[in-house]
């Protein structure tokens, strides 16, 4: 969004269609000078306007409920500022991290914080009636029903002006009064070669017939543009062209790029702006941890956050959860913290099984996938976005806590997203190798009614078939259908990857952006930027696979629990291969065999304890702001945007970088 | 004035029209083309599945659809032309399905539907269920018996003491005439591998029967091998084969292709001397290939102590393979069948997108005997736009 307003405000106020044509155009002659309020031409007098109204109404007009657009920067109101003008709903110790600027209104809905934004420069470019009256030149104030902007769109320039307040614009001559007074006509202000009829001037006199004017004279008071100044000389002369050919040329391709800019960004913001808003750039709502002192409530304050691409060491947690979440708090089955470092080009997956008993801050011991769970349930309210980012804030804070991995950035995936996007592309065509058997298969999406836990069945019939979205998400899903395990899955998920990006690497994909973001809104959440996701794209686009470390926390790193499902954590085998992984001093707790509710309380570590102030949070928050700032969002922006975000609900879904690589 | 007129009339009677293709209705699901032209004339009938309804078209290109909404897979005709029998699936299981040829509401045969129930032996506590899969249904030439894949033996602890979800889907027959009794185990699959499909009738030979089979060979390379077998072998030597694990399983069944390449979908010719088979050549294409049956490979009525899976036998049942010829190669071929009086046949075949039938003519090379297609003879005989099911095989009827 803001970079959208970056580009638009660049196009307004510095470099102009108008300004690239003044060095050409200031070097015409024979070019009559109007004062300095009469620059006239239809791109000057546009952005006049449209500059004075956006002043006008940056000085005084608030932003309707709603409005995506974003102020200039200079009277910009960081998200912290705006924060404390208007406090979010999630109050109290609770905070919201990285609530990025493509966060919607949806997530703030804080009319008060919102009527107190600059006005929105995004709004449709209109015709200058609302211009402010001062604004206008005296002299063109004649008539209230005079419409000056078709008066000048009708009157073609001839000539660019050599006034330098012009910026070399053509500029127009005398426009030609359109028929909008009653019962005249255009040709009464006709003045060319050889008319015997007096010239246009207000000095001519009064009473004297003169067929010419005879409308006009009929209303008093009313006097034509520019009257005062008498006819230019240039149309005292011999007939000349009105409108070079390569001024014609210039102007309207022109008019045509900014007729395609235009419709590209109100396409852009009325196909792919909403869902995209409603995808990135959310946060993550970090829960209170207690002191195991004193039970006190402690704000964990905010954790520090910089560009992806800047830091050395970055680790992605992705989540990936059976259901969207609209009827029940969903489990997040995957739990999958991706570290990359930069420095040596290292790239590994940490899986920690769904089972895995751990530590749950403020919750007790439960199982891993219970952690998004729990947080989306503490959330309590009833839009799914704040919900999942405090299930994913949990997620991260389990992390933090039982293996001391620090979380930077996280995805939260629903699997019914990957059916939706997979019924988008119009299904796969894969030859499905051998029968896939499975009678344990999770029947966990669109199992509406059922539970979490239930099971159903799978028969895949071999060879050549038409997979569909549901069809395909349970080829590549089942465990049970291969003795060479996960061999086979990845194998398959292979056939479907690459029936899935061949249908999307055709020609209207840009085309199908739109939907297959709409498939995603839902079902795929992440407080990652676009230039998150461009970093992280040329990552799993150019990694090695064969280098790549995946780690599952499986037997030996875990053991069943003699008293229910859970698989309880080794520490000895967990702390060096995560400390190996992550290139940290690991952490690991061990958990009680049979502990159910709460457990012990969690201690804090010095990672919350070390929390920024909320002073260093406002900066790093404006920092951060200011750094997605700097490239210009443009459509290979955004088509990779989308496909990266393809790829992390892909990796999510398959539990593999190779998802990404095909 | 006059140019715009000329399209027009050319657009109203079909001047210059090259769609070969006639629209026809596909009821709520739409509509399919239908090849219209000569090189696409066939004869008979041919049922298949377009969205999980069954449908039949027959020589006059008329289009009928036969059942709605109960997900049928796989019809076969009865060769007394009255009963058409087909799976219907449902989520967790499947029927077996008869319905009159000349119409009428379908009756179960079979039911696969169970119930899942607890199973504390499970560390994680996946349960088990009795649910079972009842698919591909083929027609003995008595018209009564049907052999079937199926795991209807599930949670059936046998000598090799596996059961539950590792037991794959293997072959059995029934008698329709007493549908009650228990069917007949006719082979075996080995556990966790895939099963066996494709199981058919041998014309003129009831006492052989041909299927597929996936197994994994050394390596966990994965091996799908055509079979042959003696329908009543396992019931005739009690004890001596059982399912189970690749190191347990036993099973009177001769692989007549090499484990090297992936060959499967079996079809026998009518006259019962020719198979044709489809062959995996990479990801997407795979290639239609025909050959001569292995004789006395199933059985030796004048050899009690006939061991099908002695060495000798099993190179006995390859015998054949090296003689097998190549008649076409294409993305996603598949499903292959004969027309009933063997001059014709027809395939699945994927372009623009979509699964569609195709048809060809099929003669025997007059030097050296073996199968080829009339050149140029291959027809796309549907344009079903996405609708047809490619894992559910047609069927050629009189």
């Amino acid at each position: 969004m803001k970079r959208q307003f970056k580009q638009i405000q660049t196009s307004q106020g510095k470099e102009t269609p108008g300004d690239m044509q003044s060095n050409a155009s200031s070097q015409l002659e024979n070019v009559p000078t109007y004062p300095k309020k009469n620059r006239s031409g239809l791109l000057s007098s546009y952005n006049t306007t449209v500059n004075n109204a956006q002043r006008s109404q940056a000085s005084s007009k608030p932003t309707p409920f709603g409005s995506i657009g974003l102020p200039p920067r200079s009277t910009q109101v960081s998200k912290t500022e705006v924060a404390k003008q208007s406090p979010s709903p999630v109050t109290g110790p609770l905070f919201r991290e990285g609530s990025g600027l493509f966060a919607s209104s949806a997530t703030t809905p804080n009319t008060q914080g919102l009527t107190q934004q600059p006005p929105n420069l995004f709004a449709p470019r209109h015709v200058p009636q609302q211009q402010p009256a001062q604004a206008m030149p005296p002299q063109t104030r004649s008539t209230p029903n005079f419409d000056k902007s078709r008066a000048y769109a009708e009157a073609p320039s001839t000539k660019a002006s050599s006034n330098p307040n012009s910026h070399g614009l053509p500029v127009a001559p005398a426009p030609i009064m359109p028929n909008i007074y009653p019962n005249t006509d255009n040709l009464a202000l006709r003045n060319f070669p050889g008319d015997t009829n007096p010239p246009r001037s207000a000095n001519y006199p009064a009473g004297v017939p003169y067929t010419g004017f005879s409308s006009m004279q009929q209303m008093s008071g009313v006097r034509p543009p520019y009257a005062q100044y008498g006819a230019p000389t240039s149309f005292q002369g011999k007939r000349k062209r009105h409108f070079p050919m390569w001024a014609r040329f210039v102007t309207g391709f022109t008019a045509f790029l900014l007729l395609i800019a235009g419709g590209l960004f109100t396409y852009y913001q009325a196909e792919i702006a909403p869902s995209l808003n409603n995808i990135i750039g959310q946060g993550a709502i970090h829960h209170p941890l207690t002191s195991s002192q004193n039970g006190t409530p402690v704000a964990m304050g905010n954790i520090q956050r910089s560009n992806l691409s800047s830091q050395n060491r970055v680790n992605i947690l992705l989540l990936g959860s059976d259901t969207d979440g609209k009827n029940a708090a969903p489990l997040a089955q995957s739990d999958i913290v991706v570290t990359i470092d930069q420095q040596t080009h290292y790239v590994g997956m940490l899986s920690i099984p769904r089972d895995m008993q751990v530590s749950i801050p403020n919750n007790g011991e439960g199982k891993m996938d219970a952690a998004f769970s729990y947080g989306w349930q503490d959330q309590g309210g009833n839009n799914p976005t704040t919900n999942a980012e405090a299930g994913a804030g949990l997620a991260e804070d389990t992390i933090q806590e039982n293996f001391g991995i620090h979380i930077d950035r996280y995805a939260w995936v629903g699997l019914a997203g990957f059916v939706k996007v997979i019924d988008t592309a119009g299904g796969v065509d894969v030859d499905v190798t051998h029968p896939m058997v499975d009678d344990d298969y999770p029947d966990d999406v669109a199992n509406s009614g059922g539970s979490a836990y239930d099971y159903r069945r799978l028969y895949i019939a071999p060879g050549p078939q038409h997979l569909d979205g549901p069809d395909a998400l349970n080829y590549v899903r089942t465990r049970h259908s291969d003795l060479i395990g996960d061999f086979g899955r990845s194998a398959r998920q292979q056939q479907v990857l690459s029936a899935l990006k061949l249908k999307l690497a055709t020609p209207d994909t840009l085309s199908q952006t739109p939907q297959l973001l709409k498939d995603l809104n839902g079902y795929l959440l992440t407080d990652m930027q676009l230039d998150d996701l461009a970093f992280l794209g040329n990552i799993a686009r150019n990694v090695d696979l064969n280098s790549v470390q995946h780690v599952t926390l499986s037997p030996p790193y875990s053991t069943p629990s003699s008293t229910n499902s859970n698989y309880l954590p080794v520490c000895s085998q967990i702390t060096p291969v995560v400390s190996q992984m992550f290139g940290i001093q690991a952490n690991c707790i061990p958990q009680s065999s049979g502990s159910a509710g709460l457990a012990s309380i969690i201690p804090l570590l010095p990672y919350f304890n070390s929390g920024v102030t909320s002073q260093g949070a406002t900066q790093n928050s404006q920092q951060f702001s200011s750094q997605i700032h700097g490239p210009n969002l443009s459509s290979m922006d955004i088509t990779g945007g989308v496909h990266t975000l393809l790829d992390i609900m892909l990796m999510t879904v398959f539990e593999s970088f190779d998802a990404a690589k095909v | 004035m006059l140019a715009t007129l000329a399209l027009c009339l050319q657009s109203c009677l079909g001047i210059g029209n090259t769609n070969p293709f006639q629209s026809k209705n596909t009821g709520k699901n739409g509509q399919i083309g239908v090849n219209s032209t000569q090189q696409a004339r066939f004869s008979g009938k041919i049922y298949f599945t377009l969205n999980r309804n069954l449908y039949v078209l027959d020589g006059q290109l008329k289009l009928t659809q036969l059942t709605q909404g109960l997900d049928v897979r796989n019809p076969a005709v009865s060769p007394d032309g009255k009963w058409i029998a087909f799976a219907s699936f449902f989520k967790n299981y499947s029927n077996l399905m008869l319905m009159p040829t000349s119409g009428g509401t379908p009756q179960m045969l079979l039911s696969g539907d169970g119930q899942y129930f607890p199973n504390p032996a499970s560390p994680m506590g996946a349960p088990k269920s009795t649910f079972k899969w009842l698919a591909q249904p083929v027609w003995n030439a008595d018209s009564d018996h049907l052999l079937f894949v199926s795991d209807l033996d599930k949670l059936t602890i046998g000598p090799c003491n596996v059961d539950d979800f590792l037991l794959d889907p293997l072959i059995l027959s029934m008698s329709i005439s007493n549908p009650t009794q228990r069917p007949q185990t006719v082979a075996y699959s080995t556990f966790g591998d895939g099963g066996l499909r494709d199981p058919s009738y041998r014309p003129g030979h009831t006492d052989q029967i041909i299927y597929t089979g996936y197994n994994y060979g050394p390596n966990a390379s994965q091996m799908i091998q055509i079979f042959m077998e003696d329908p009543n072998a396992i019931a005739n030597h009690p004890r001596t084969y059982q399912p189970g694990s690749a190191s347990c399983e036993s099973d009177p069944g001769v692989p007549i292709t090499q484990a090297s390449q992936m060959n499967f979908e079996p079809s026998f010719s009518p006259d019962g001397n020719t198979v044709l088979y489809v062959r995996r050549e990479d990801a997407t294409h795979m290639s239609l290939y025909t050959m001569p049956v292995p004789e006395g490979i199933t059985g030796n009525p004048n050899d009690p102590l006939f061991n099908p899976i002695s060495q000798q036998n099993l190179s006995q049942g390859l015998s054949m393979y090296s003689q097998s010829t190549n008649l076409l190669e294409g993305l996603y071929i598949s499903q292959p069948i004969w027309s009933p009086d063997g001059t014709h046949i027809l395939y699945y075949s994927f372009a623009n997108k979509s699964f569609d039938i195709w048809i060809a003519t099929i003669m025997k090379n007059a030097k050296t005997g073996a199968y080829i297609l009339k050149p140029n003879s291959q027809v796309q005989l549907t344009n079903a736009q996405g609708q047809l099911d490619a894992d559910s095989r047609a069927f050629w009827t009189m």
